[in-house]
C-alpha cells in the first residue's frame, strides 16, 4: 500500500510539472469547431464547416466584411456596364499561390469555367450560370459578360475561393490544396485535425502565429470544456445557449455577439389540406411563442423573426403584418377556417437537433392548451433531410433553418419562387414571383431594389407561407488572450482575416 | 418459494422492481405535476431544498416541467421498452439456440452463422442503421435493441441444449415415446431456464441504457413521450447549470438496473443447488 | 491446429456474404439519398440526374450490388460519395485508433474487473462483494454518453492532466521514439490522452468481467476436481488460482472477445464525446450522409475484424484449458 502511494504521489507530480508545460504556445492558435470538413476543394464543397476551413486557406475575388458590405479581396475593384450584363474585374497584384507562382486572370477564368463545365459535377454550378464568357484582357483585368443582368452575382461570387490553375486537375486537389490565402495547407487527417501553417509571404502581411490547427469537436459541452480549460483558443458554432450568461461574465473568455444571416422557421406545405388556407397558417403563427424561444429557451441569443431577410440587412422591412403569441386570437382564426380542433390532427417534422426538438414540444403544448392536437415526429437528419427536398414531400408542417442568407435574392428566390429551387412550402404566387424575378434585373443599392424587395416580403407575410421563428446571432467564443478575432455574419468566412489573429 | 425468501438478493430485486413498476402502473394518480406541462418562464428551478419554495421537489428542467412528475410518467415507457425488447430478444434467441441445439448438425451451423452475422454487425451501427431504415420512434427502437441481444440469448440457450441434451431424464423421454416438441419444451427448456432468466433479467438494464444511447442520437421515443434516456439526452447541455435534471433520472435508471441485478442473483442462487450447499 | 484456423477463415465468407447483402438492402431501402444529401443549398433537377448517373445510384438494385462486389473483390472500396476520397483510405486512417482505444479498455477493464471478481468470489457476501457489485452496477447504468460528459466536467476540468478531447499521437510510436531518442513526451501525451476515453468504455466492460468472473468462479469451485484437490490438502490459494480460476477464465475471455469486436465499431458515442478519430464516428456519419460505399465498405471491414478477433478469442481457450485441442 505504501508502495501504491508513493508511485501516485510521483506519479500526480510529473503529471503537475509536465502539463503546465503543454499549453504554453504562443506561436499556434487552435480553434475547436462542431464538425469536419467534407473537403477542401471550394468548387465542389457546399458545407459551412468546409467553407470555413477553405477561407482560410484560399480566397474569392471579393468577400464580406463583418458589416456584410462586400470588400475587395483578389480583386481590387469591379465595374458593371450600363444593362449589368458585363461585370469588369480589376486583379490584386504581386499575390503568389503557395508554391511561388503568380496568381493570374487564367486562374479566376479556370475556376468559374471549371464549375460551370457540367461534366464536372460541381454541386455550386446553379449559382453561376448567368455567366456565359469570361474574356481576360490581360494578367490583372478580366470581364464576366453575363446572359442577363443578375444584381446579386457579386454575392455568388464572394462564396467561391479562387482554385489554381495549375494544381486544380490533381486528384487530391480537394485533401491537398493549394492557395493565396494567409495560411498554407500542411497535413490534414479527418476527424482529428487540419494543420496550416503561416504563409510568410501573404499580400495583405505575415500572419501573426506560426501555425492553425483546426480540430472537430463534435459535441457542443465538450468543446466548451476545451475552451475553458484553454486547450482550444476558439470556439466556433453555435454556443449552448444555458452557459452564455456565465460566460459573458467570465474573464478569460471573449464573448462577441454580432446579427448572423442565418434564420429559423416552421414551414408549411400548402398543397396539403388545410395548410393552403392562409387562415390556418396564420392560426399556426400565432401559436409560436417566439419571445418565450429567444428569451428563454435561447437565453437571449438570436432576434425574434418577421420575415425571411434577416434583420441586419439593408433590405429588411419590420412593418409587414406580424403574428405575436396569441393562442385566443389562434382559436379565433381556426374557427374562422372552419377547423374542429377536437377532431383535427396536423403532423409536425423535425430533425434529432435538441433545440429543434425542444421548439417542437412548445408549438406542441401551445396547441394543445387550444385542444388541437399536434403530433411531432423527430426524424433521423440523412432521411429528413432528403424528403424534404423531394417534390411532394409528405411533410404539413416542418422545423428548418437556413444560414448564408446574404442578400434578398438568396434570402427569397429560392424559397418562394414558383420554380425555386428550395421551395418546399410548394408556393406559388404570381405577383411575387413578378418581384423577385425584378429584383434581380435592378441594382442591389438603389432604392427601387429595396422597395421590391419591402413588397415581397409583405407579401410573404401577409400569405404566413412560414411561420418564422427567429433570427440568429452569430457568437464568437475565445480566449480572452486571443487578438484579432471577430465572427462573421457570413458563417463561412469567420476566419478568412486569420492572418490577423495574435495571442498575448 | 422458501428458497427465494432465503436469498436476500433475490427478495431485494423484487422489492426494488416491484415498486418501479408500480410506480409505472399508477403513474398517472401519483404524479405532482403534469409531467408534460410546460412553462418555460420557471424553467431549471433547483430541487427544493437548494433555494427553491415551489411545489417541484425534483426542480424542474429544461421546459419548465416537473423532473419528479416525469422521471415518475417516465418509468412507464423505460420499462415497455426494455420488457418488450428483452421479451422479443429472450423468445427469439431461446427458440433460434434451442433448435440450433437441440437439431444440431446442418440447422444448427445455419442458425449459428446466422447469429454470427447479427453479432458481428456493430451493435450501436446496427440499432442505428435500423433506426435510420424504419424510421425513429419507440417501437422502431424496441425492435433495434431486441435484435442487437438476439445472438447473446440464442448461444446460451444452445450451450445450456446441448449439455441437457444428454441427461438421463431427457434419453428416458425418447424411451417413453415423447414428441420432439414435448421433450425440448417440457425437459430440455424448463432444466435450461435457470441462466436464461439471469441473462433476460440483466438485459432488462442494458436496454434501459441502450434506449438513452438512442435518444442521445435523436432515434428514441418521440416528443412528448418522456423516458429516463431522453431525459438525460435532453438535459446533457445544461450539465453544469443543473446538473440535477439529469442526475434523478440517471439514480432511476441505476436503481432500476441494480434491481434487474439484484433478481438475476438471486434467482441464479436458488436454481443453483451446488452454490446453495456451499451457501 | 492450422486446418481449424482454416476451416474457421472459410466460415467467414458466408458472413462477409450475408452482412454485406444485409448492409446493402438496409441502407439503400431506407429514406434518405446520398445525392439530395450532397447538392447542399444549391442543385437543381438536372444536377440531381446527373450525380445519380455518376454514382450509378440509377442502376437497378442488383446491378448495383454486384457492381460493388466485383469491385471489393478486386480490393477496390469505391469512391465516398460525399468526401470523394477511397473508402479504402479512410477507413486504413480510422484503423490506429480505433484498434488503440479498444485495446487499451480491454486491458483497462481486465485487470481490474478480474482480480475485483476473484476477490468479490473468494469473499462472497463480504463488504467487497457487495461494494463491487454496486459498482459494477453504476457502471453498466451509465449511459456512455452521460459517463463522458461527467468524466469532463468533473476529472478532467479539475485534473489538469487529463485533456478534454481528441487524441495526440499514437502509443506505438510513442514508444518508438522513446525507445530509439529517449524522448517520452509524445508516449506520455499518448497516454494521457487515451486515458479518458479508454476508462469510459472500460467501465461498463469491467462491470461485465466482475459479474462474470465471480459467478463463473463460484460456479468452478463447487465442482469436483476442486473438491478433490482440496482434499489433497493443496493450499486454498493454489487451488483458486492454479485449478479454479484457470478453469473459470474461459467465459470471461470469451466476452472480453466479443466486447472487444463491439468497442470496433460500437464505440462511436464515446468518439463523439471525447472527439476521437475512430471507425465509429466514420460509419455513423457516413449513415446520417448516406455515403453508401462508406457505410457498405466500413461494416465489412469490422466485421471482418471481429470475426478474426473471436477466432484468436477461441485460439486462446487451448491456451487456458489443456484439454481443448482443435481439429
Amino acid at each position: 500500500m505504501k508502495k501504491l502511494l508513493t508511485v501516485l504521489i510521483l506519479l500526480s507530480i510529473i503529471a503537475l510539472g509536465w502539463s503546465s508545460l503543454v499549453f504554453a504556445n504562443q506561436d499556434r492558435i487552435i480553434i475547436g469547431t462542431a464538425a469536419e470538413a467534407v473537403g477542401l476543394d471550394p468548387r465542389m464543397e457546399t458545407d459551412i464547416y468546409s467553407g470555413q476551413r477553405i477561407y482560410v486557406i484560399m480566397e474569392p475575388l471579393v468577400i464580406f466584411s463583418t458589416e456584410m458590405e462586400l470588400a475587395p479581396r483578389l480583386a481590387t475593384s469591379w465595374e458593371f456596364n450600363d444593362d449589368g450584363t458585363k461585370i469588369t474585374f480589376n486583379l490584386r497584384e504581386g499575390v503568389k499561390w503557395h508554391d511561388g507562382v503568380p496568381f493570374t486572370a487564367e486562374d479566376v477564368k479556370y475556376t468559374y469555367e471549371w464549375i460551370l463545365n457540367p461534366e464536372n459535377q460541381s454541386p455550386n454550378r446553379s449559382l453561376y450560370v448567368d455567366i456565359i464568357e469570361i474574356e481576360i484582357e490581360n494578367d490583372h483585368l478580366l470581364h464576366f459578360h453575363l446572359e442577363k443582368p443578375n444584381s446579386f452575382l457579386l454575392n455568388n461570387l464572394a462564396r467561391i475561393c479562387i482554385v489554381p490553375a495549375h494544381h486544380g486537375e490533381e486528384a487530391d486537389f480537394r485533401e491537398n490544396p493549394v492557395g493565396t490565402g494567409p495560411f498554407q495547407f500542411v497535413s490534414w487527417s479527418r476527424d482529428d485535425r487540419l494543420v496550416l501553417s503561416a504563409n510568410q509571404d501573404y499580400w495583405g502581411g505575415a500572419p501573426n502565429v506560426d501555425e492553425l490547427e483546426i480540430r472537430p469537436i463534435p459535441e457542443d459541452s465538450g468543446r466548451l470544456f476545451a475552451l475553458e480549460a484553454g486547450e482550444i483558443d476558439v470556439y466556433q458554432d453555435q454556443p449552448i445557449p444555458e452557459e452564455i450568461a456565465r460566460l459573458e461574465e467570465d474573464p478569460s473568455i471573449n464573448v462577441q455577439r454580432i446579427p448572423g444571416t442565418g434564420y429559423r422557421y416552421l414551414g408549411f406545405n400548402t398543397t396539403k389540406p388545410p395548410f393552403d388556407d392562409v387562415l390556418v397558417r396564420r392560426a399556426m403563427s400565432h401559436l409560436v411563442p417566439r419571445e418565450g424561444i429567444v428569451d428563454v429557451l435561447q437565453e437571449g441569443l438570436g432576434i425574434v423573426a418577421t420575415g425571411p431577410v434577416p434583420a441586419g440587412l439593408p433590405w429588411y422591412n419590420p412593418d409587414v403584418p406580424r403574428y405575436d403569441h396569441d393562442v385566443d386570437k389562434a382559436l379565433e382564426l381556426f374557427t374562422e377556417a372552419g377547423i374542429d380542433l377536437d377532431e383535427a390532427v396536423f403532423n409536425l417534422y423535425s430533425h434529432e437537433d435538441p433545440a429543434f426538438i425542444r421548439i417542437a414540444e412548445i408549438i406542441q403544448f401551445e396547441a394543445s392548451r387550444i385542444g388541437l392536437t399536434i403530433r411531432t415526429h423527430v426524424e433521423e437528419w440523412g432521411a429528413y433531410w432528403s424528403r424534404l427536398q423531394t417534390p411532394d414531400h409528405p411533410y404539413e408542417m416542418y422545423l428548418v433553418d437556413w444560414f448564408g442568407q446574404v442578400d434578398p435574392d438568396r434570402a427569397m428566390y429560392r424559397q418562394y419562387h414558383t420554380d425555386g429551387a428550395r421551395n418546399f412550402g410548394m408556393f406559388s404566387n404570381e405577383e411575387l414571383d413578378y418581384l423577385l424575378e425584378k429584383g434581380q434585373t435592378v441594382p442591389p443599392a438603389s432604392e427601387e431594389s429595396i422597395s421590391i424587395y419591402n413588397q415581397a416580403q409583405e407579401i410573404v407575410a401577409d400569405q404566413a407561407y412560414y411561420a418564422f421563428i427567429h433570427y440568429y446571432e452569430e457568437v464568437g467564443l475565445s480566449k480572452a488572450s486571443l487578438n484579432g478575432f471577430t465572427p462573421n455574419p457570413f458563417v463561412s468566412m469567420t476566419w478568412a482575416n486569420a492572418h490577423l489573429f495574435y495571442k498575448e | 418459494m422458501k428458497k427465494f425468501l432465503e436469498s436476500k438478493s433475490a427478495v431485494a430485486g423484487v422489492i426494488i422492481i416491484g415498486t418501479i413498476i408500480l410506480t409505472a402502473f399508477f403513474a398517472d394518480f401519483i404524479v405532482p405535476n403534469d409531467p408534460y406541462f410546460i412553462n418555460i418562464w420557471d424553467r431549471y428551478l433547483p430541487p427544493e431544498g437548494f433555494g427553491n419554495d415551489s411545489n417541484y421537489i425534483l426542480g424542474t428542467d429544461d421546459m419548465g416541467r416537473c423532473v419528479l412528475s416525469r422521471i415518475i410518467m417516465g418509468s412507464r415507457i423505460s420499462l415497455l421498452v426494455a420488457g418488450i425488447a428483452t421479451s422479443i430478444s429472450a423468445l427469439l434467441g431461446i427458440f433460434f439456440g434451442a433448435v440450433a441445439g437441440f437439431k444440431g448438425g446442418r440447422i444448427d451451423a445455419i442458425l449459428m452463422r446466422f447469429m454470427d452475422v447479427i453479432l458481428s454487425f456493430p451493435s450501436v451501427l446496427l440499432a442505428i442503421a435500423i433506426v435510420a431504415s424504419l424510421g425513429p420512434g419507440m417501437v422502431n427502437a424496441m425492435f433495434a435493441i431486441a435484435i442487437v441481444r438476439i445472438p447473446a440469448m440464442a448461444r446460451i440457450t444452445r450451450s445450456m441444449v446441448l449439455s441437457v441434451k444428454q441427461e438421463e431424464y431427457v434419453l428416458a423421454g425418447y424411451a417413453l415415446g415423447f414428441s420432439q416438441g414435448r421433450i425440448l419444451f417440457k425437459h430440455i427448456l424448463m432444466n435450461s431456464f435457470a441462466p436464461i432468466l439471469v441473462v433476460a433479467t440483466l438485459n432488462m438494464g442494458t436496454a434501459i441504457v441502450v434506449e438513452a444511447s438512442l435518444s442521445f442520437l435523436g432515434l428514441g421515443a418521440q416528443p412528448p413521450t418522456v423516458t429516463w434516456g431522453r431525459m438525460l439526452a435532453m438535459g446533457r447541455e445544461a450539465i453544469r447549470r443543473a446538473p440535477y435534471i439529469t442526475f434523478y433520472p440517471g439514480l432511476a435508471i441505476v436503481l432500476s438496473v441494480l434491481g434487474f441485478n439484484l433478481l438475476g442473483d438471486g434467482l441464479r442462487d436458488i436454481f443453483d443447488p451446488q452454490l446453495k450447499k456451499k451457501g | 491446429m492450422t486446418k481449424y484456423f482454416l476451416y474457421r477463415l472459410l466460415q467467414l465468407i458466408p458472413i462477409l456474404i450475408s452482412i454485406s447483402v444485409l448492409v446493402f438492402l438496409m441502407i439503400h431501402l431506407a429514406p434518405g439519398d446520398p445525392v439530395l444529401l450532397l447538392m447542399g443549398d444549391e442543385g437543381t433537377y438536372e444536377d440531381y440526374r446527373r450525380l445519380q448517373e455518376l454514382y450509378g445510384l440509377d442502376l437497378p438494385l442488383y446491378q448495383q450490388y454486384f457492381r460493388w462486389v466485383g469491385n471489393a473483390l478486386q480490393g477496390n472500396l469505391g469512391i465516398s460519395i460525399r468526401q470523394g476520397a477511397p473508402v479504402s483510405q479512410l477507413i486504413f486512417e480510422r484503423l490506429g485508433p480505433t484498434f488503440e482505444l479498444a485495446i487499451a479498455s480491454v486491458i483497462l477493464a481486465t485487470i481490474l474487473g478480474i482480480p475485483i471478481g476473484v476477490l468479490a468470489a473468494i469473499k462472497r457476501q463480504s463488504f467487497v462483494d457487495f461494494f463491487s457489485m454496486i459498482f459494477a452496477l453504476i457502471g453498466v447504468s451509465m449511459p456512455p454518453f452521460w459517463l463522458g460528459l461527467v468524466l469532463l466536467a468533473y476529472v478532467s476540468m479539475n485534473v489538469g492532466f487529463f485533456p478534454m478531447f481528441g487524441r495526440e499521437g499514437s502509443i506505438v510510436g510513442g514508444l518508438w521514439i522513446f525507445l530509439t531518442s529517449f524522448n517520452i513526451t509524445p508516449l506520455y501525451d499518448g497516454f494521457r490522452y487515451l486515458f479518458l476515453p479508454a476508462a469510459s468504455l472500460a467501465i461498463a466492460m469491467m462491470a461485465i468481467i466482475t459479474r462474470l468472473t465471480r459467478s463463473s468462479l463460484l460456479e468452478v469451485m463447487g465442482k469436483d476436481y476442486i473438491r478433490t484437490a482440496r482434499s489433497k490438502g493443496i493450499g486454498e490459494k493454489v487451488v483458486i488460482f492454479k485449478h479454479g480460476l484457470r478453469n473459470a477464465l474461459l467465459p470471461v475471455v470469451t466476452i472480453i472477445g466479443i466486447q472487444f469486436g463491439f468497442l470496433l465499431g460500437g464505440a462511436v458515442i464515446t468518439e463523439t464525446v471525447f472527439a476521437w478519430p475512430g471507425a465509429g464516428r466514420l460509419v455513423v456519419n457516413a449513415i446520417i450522409q448516406r455515403d453508401f460505399p462508406i457505410i457498405q465498405g466500413g461494416v465489412l471491414m469490422l466485421a471482418i475484424a471481429f470475426t478474426l478477433v473471436n477466432l484468436l478469442v477461441d485460439l486462446s481457450y487451448a491456451l487456458l484449458d489443456p484439454r481443448i485441442r482443435y481439429q
